[in-house]
């Protein structure tokens, strides 16, 4: 399961990565979590299974949608409040749900 | 006649009179009837609540002497009838004690001094007068703070002691055991020790208890219990409590209650000091109204013990006659007293008394006034008084004029505005006043019209209803009447004066009392006042609100004429299935109804309403000016001007300049706050109960952590008096949002109560506690992230400088997006400053050329941040944050 997750500059979404890493280790889950910027993310979009976008670069959605179904890959926001609560387990769980 | 009725007839004429007592014997003597029958009809009677017993032997009966209204008032009841502030504690502690089968424990919440008390001992009373407890039943009272420092020495107390507990403890009783079947009433229950709180909850739950030392026998009581605390009932311990003890009686400050009930208590305690003291008291019309007026922190107590002091002062002067009776007058009163008497004549509303002193007689009920012979018709005399009183408080003759002249004219103003804002349609003229007082008012009206030769606003005819009908209320309860204008109204309005002679004529007729000639020139002043009224017909802006959806644009129009008691502005729904076309057609219709020279202010929400703006103007031909996403607080606000005659244009860049409804300010200074628990005020201008309902509904729809939002009611006088309560509430809390009745125009995110009770601002609410719940949740995160900066600290001075930003930019950034960016330029400065300048934005100095504006501004509005945490901020890093604000301007 790789999951990306992208932000204005790759910096913030980092802190939330950690968080998911832990929460994926404590479920059992085998993850790979990485964070890049908006403009690097073009390069990563191959190797992942989920895009998430941090609110403040849900400007990106309809372009990096596009990009995804060409791929087969689920792209959507994170929500706000988990975001900002940097709530790993809640963002896992939500990656989790849009591969399903 | 059944033998009952005779029975009772002869109890009510041998023991009403003069409050004797009689046995079943006795009566059955006298009536020649047999004991037996009429001992069981006195029981009949007694349950019936007709009649009294004496418990004892034999028993004694008496008949229950009812009040003239023929109903029984329980001194609760005269309670609420003297403090109608009380009302809902009143209510809700009738409740409590009647509630099945044993009643229910109350929390009495109040300030020091608000009389949790004697509410309590009435509440005893009360359950004794309704025989849900009988005579005898105890009360015992107890002060938690009394052994507060020993726990074991208090739980004794509570609970009883089993001898040999500790050495030397002899067997004791608790006040518990001594209070069953009776009130335990635990007075400052806060001060409660951790120990002595379980005890008391297993009481609470299960109605048992032991004594300190007892281990095998577990005891019962029949307790009902009045706890009463002066803390914040959402404080940490309280909520125990309150779980516990559902049933929460607040009991206002003084400050929150009328001045008529401050008057009472005023002379009630008077009248206490005349029968304790024996003597009459004396008392100055000014000292009455320093007391009325001066602020009195520690509520009805403070002012009782004032009043006492005042009374004390004046018995020793009396005594060591430097004075020949117990006399007060304003000058003898302590500093900040006094006080009072210059507040008192800041306030708008008049406070009038008429009398020079007021007496207080031990002996009578009704206090007597001086001078009684000074008869008010004699209005020279009176005014000579007033004139002699200013005087010596060192005004001068100009000023005085000017004084007495304001006090009039801002009883009319008032009045008038007053009538404006209550009546709306005849309807509701009917309901208050008589109809037969309509019509008269009517007829009058229609006299002057032929008499003065103009018209008169409908208003004035409800005005002077009104007027008439309190008028003869006042004379009815042998209140006076007075304006010491009488002359110079006299002089100057001869012919409408004359008029109003004629029409005191009618009323006289009309309701058969002697009118005196004053009102005369109260009347003149509806004659004249109208001349000015009449500049109400001045063109206005004309205000018409256009809006997507059903009855968005009518809810927003009827709020705002509600609140400012016009109909001024006009609404028209667009629902989504109805073409442009056809809303435009409807918009041109009302508007060439409504349109005036001065122009027409549109307030739209969104879309193809905008553009309406320059077709109107086109082909109505009148100036028009659109401002659009707007909300009520824009509509309120363009409304208040238009009425007072503002121009198209100010009224436009006021309207323009509104902050927005969903305000994504940081809810304090970008300081840093100490105050971490948040706060909901409902407040209140009709009294504290609407507040409180809404505080009820936003607890029952709202979902929040109480550590984390406490929701306050307020009642508040006016918009000035509401700014103040918020500016000391700020103090201790970070509102979230102001839930009001007035107009506020704050920096805090309001809501009109309508809005809530409709449930429509519910939603927005909860995004506001939500996003503020979500920031807190962030802060924590954030602390143990963060190498160089403070959380809290960092993001409040970030969400301040994007605040400024979105208000330079005029936009409004969902709050859910500004979360991230917050989250991100956190993270952004701490990397900085810990030196890490790695982040590249791709072919920056393009961007930035192509958007130098935007660029200059989000530099110059973040300096603050730099210069705080002294560090640069990097062209790369500027450029997303711009990239961010250029995205929602766009998408806005």
């Amino acid at each position: 399961m790789n999951i990306l997750l992208v932000c204005a500059a790759g910096m913030s979404t980092s802190l939330l990565v950690t968080k998911m890493q832990q929460a994926a280790k404590e479920k059992g889950i085998e993850a790979n979590i990485w964070a890049v910027s908006a403009d690097e993310a073009k390069a990563h979009l191959d190797r992942a299974d989920v895009l998430l976008l941090g609110p403040q670069v849900r400007y990106k959605l309809s372009q990096f949608k596009k990009e995804g179904e060409a791929r087969g890959i689920p792209v959507d926001v994170i929500n706000p409040t988990d975001y900002g609560r940097v709530n790993g387990a809640s963002v896992l769980e939500f990656a989790l749900r849009l591969k399903q | 006649m059944k033998r009952i009725d005779i029975v009772y007839e002869k109890l009510k004429e041998l023991t009403s009179s003069n409050n004797e007592w009689i046995s079943a014997q006795q009566l059955a003597s006298i009536l020649k009837l047999d004991r037996a029958n009429v001992s069981s009809d006195l029981n009949k009677l007694w349950k019936k609540g007709k009649v009294q017993k004496r418990n004892g032997r034999p028993v004694l009966f008496s008949v229950v002497r009812q009040k003239s209204s023929e109903m029984f008032l329980t001194k609760l009841d005269e309670l609420m009838y003297h403090q109608p502030s009380l009302a809902i504690a009143v209510e809700q502690g009738k409740a409590a004690i009647l509630y099945p089968p044993k009643g229910m424990h109350m929390l009495i919440l109040g300030e020091t001094g608000t009389g949790k008390s004697m509410f309590a001992e009435l509440l005893h009373e009360f359950s004794i007068e309704i025989r849900k407890c009988s005579q005898d039943a105890p009360f015992i009272a107890f002060n938690c703070a009394d052994y507060a420092n020993n726990p074991q020495l208090l739980l004794g107390q509570l609970f009883g002691v089993k001898k040999g507990a500790y050495t030397g403890a002899a067997e004791q009783k608790g006040l518990i055991e001594k209070a069953n079947n009776g009130i335990l009433f635990l007075d400052e229950v806060h001060r409660l020790p951790a120990e002595g709180q379980e005890m008391l909850f297993t009481f609470i739950d299960k109605g048992v208890y032991r004594r300190l030392g007892e281990t095998e026998t577990v005891r019962s009581a029949n307790v009902l219990l009045i706890c009463a605390t002066t803390e914040n009932p959402e404080s940490s311990l309280l909520t125990t409590f309150r779980r516990r003890i559902p049933m929460n009686i607040y009991l206002p400050p003084l400050r929150e209650r009328t001045t008529e009930e401050r008057c009472h208590l005023i002379f009630h305690f008077f009248r206490e000091e005349a029968i304790r003291l024996g003597k009459e008291i004396h008392v100055s019309a000014n000292t009455v109204r320093a007391f009325l007026c001066y602020p009195c922190p520690n509520n009805v107590g403070q002012l009782k013990a004032d009043i006492q002091l005042a009374c004390a002062k004046a018995y020793a002067d009396y005594v060591t006659a430097k004075k020949k009776k117990v006399q007060i007058n304003s000058p003898d009163l302590p500093h900040y007293i006094k006080e009072g008497l210059f507040i008192a004549k800041k306030q708008a509303r008049s406070l009038v008394f008429q009398y020079r002193y007021y007496i207080f007689s031990p002996d009578r009920e009704e206090m007597s006034f001086e001078p009684n012979e000074a008869d008010y018709q004699n209005i020279y005399e009176s005014i000579e008084r007033k004139f002699n009183e200013l005087k010596a408080h060192g005004v001068n003759d100009d000023e005085l004029e000017l004084l007495m002249e304001i006090d009039v004219e801002n009883y009319f103003t008032q009045y008038m505005k007053g009538v404006n804002r209550r009546i709306h349609t005849g309807n509701d003229l009917a309901k208050i006043i008589d109809p037969p007082i309509i019509q008269l008012a009517e007829t009058i009206i229609q006299q002057a019209e032929r008499a003065l030769r103009k018209r008169f606003a409908k208003k004035v005819v409800y005005g002077l209803a009104l007027h008439i009908q309190t008028s003869i209320q006042r004379i009815q309860n042998g209140k006076k009447i007075m304006n010491p204008h009488l002359n110079k109204v006299r002089m100057m309005y001869k012919n409408e004066f004359n008029l109003a002679l004629d029409c005191m004529k009618m009323i006289e007729e009309h309701t058969g009392l002697d009118l005196p000639i004053d009102e005369a020139s109260f009347l003149t002043m509806f004659f004249v006042l109208d001349n000015e009224a009449i500049n109400d017909h001045e063109e206005h802006v004309s205000i018409l609100v256009m809006m997507h959806g059903n009855g968005a644009a009518t809810a927003m129009a009827d709020v705002t004429n509600h609140l400012l008691a016009t109909d001024h502005v006009k609404a028209i729904d667009m629902p989504m299935h109805l073409e442009p076309k056809e809303i435009y057609e409807r918009a041109k219709m009302l508007v060439k109804q409504i349109a005036s020279k001065k122009g027409l202010l549109l307030l739209v929400d969104m879309g193809s309403l905008t553009t309406f703006g320059e077709l109107l103007e086109k082909e109505v031909g009148i100036p028009v000016k659109v401002v659009s996403a707007i909300s009520t607080p824009h509509v309120l606000e363009a409304a208040r001007k238009a009425i007072v005659g503002y121009s198209l244009e100010e009224i436009y860049e006021d309207v323009k300049n509104v902050t927005p409804f969903y305000v994504n300010r940081p809810l304090w200074n970008g300081d840093e706050q100490k105050q971490e628990k948040f706060v909901i005020i409902t407040a209140c201008v009709t009294g504290k109960g609407s507040a409180l309902a809404i505080k009820k509904v936003l607890e029952t729809y709202l979902h929040f952590d109480n550590e984390f939002v406490d929701i306050i009611p307020i009642h508040v006088a006016s918009e000035k008096d509401m700014q103040m309560r918020l500016s000391q509430i700020e103090k201790h809390y970070r509102l979230l949002c102001v839930i009001s009745n007035v107009p506020f125009l704050g920096k805090t995110p309001y809501f009109y109560i309508e809005e809530v009770l409709s449930l429509r601002a519910i939603k927005s609410i909860q995004k506001l506690i939500d996003i503020e719940e979500t920031y807190t949740k962030m802060i924590e995160i954030l602390t143990n992230h963060l190498q160089c900066i403070r959380a809290s600290e960092g993001i409040a001075a970030i969400r301040c400088c994007f605040a400024n930003i979105q208000q330079k930019l005029q936009i409004n950034v969902h709050p859910h997006d500004m979360i991230g960016m917050v989250l991100h330029t956190c993270c952004m400065l701490d990397r900085l400053i810990a030196g890490d300048n790695s982040v590249q934005y791709e072919q920056k100095e393009k961007y930035i050329k192509e958007n130098e504006w935007l660029y200059h501004l989000v530099k110059k509005e973040l300096h603050s941040l730099e210069k705080k945490y002294r560090v640069n901020l990097t062209k790369d890093e500027l450029c997303y944050i711009m990239k961010f604000f250029e995205y929602c301007k766009t998408n806005c």
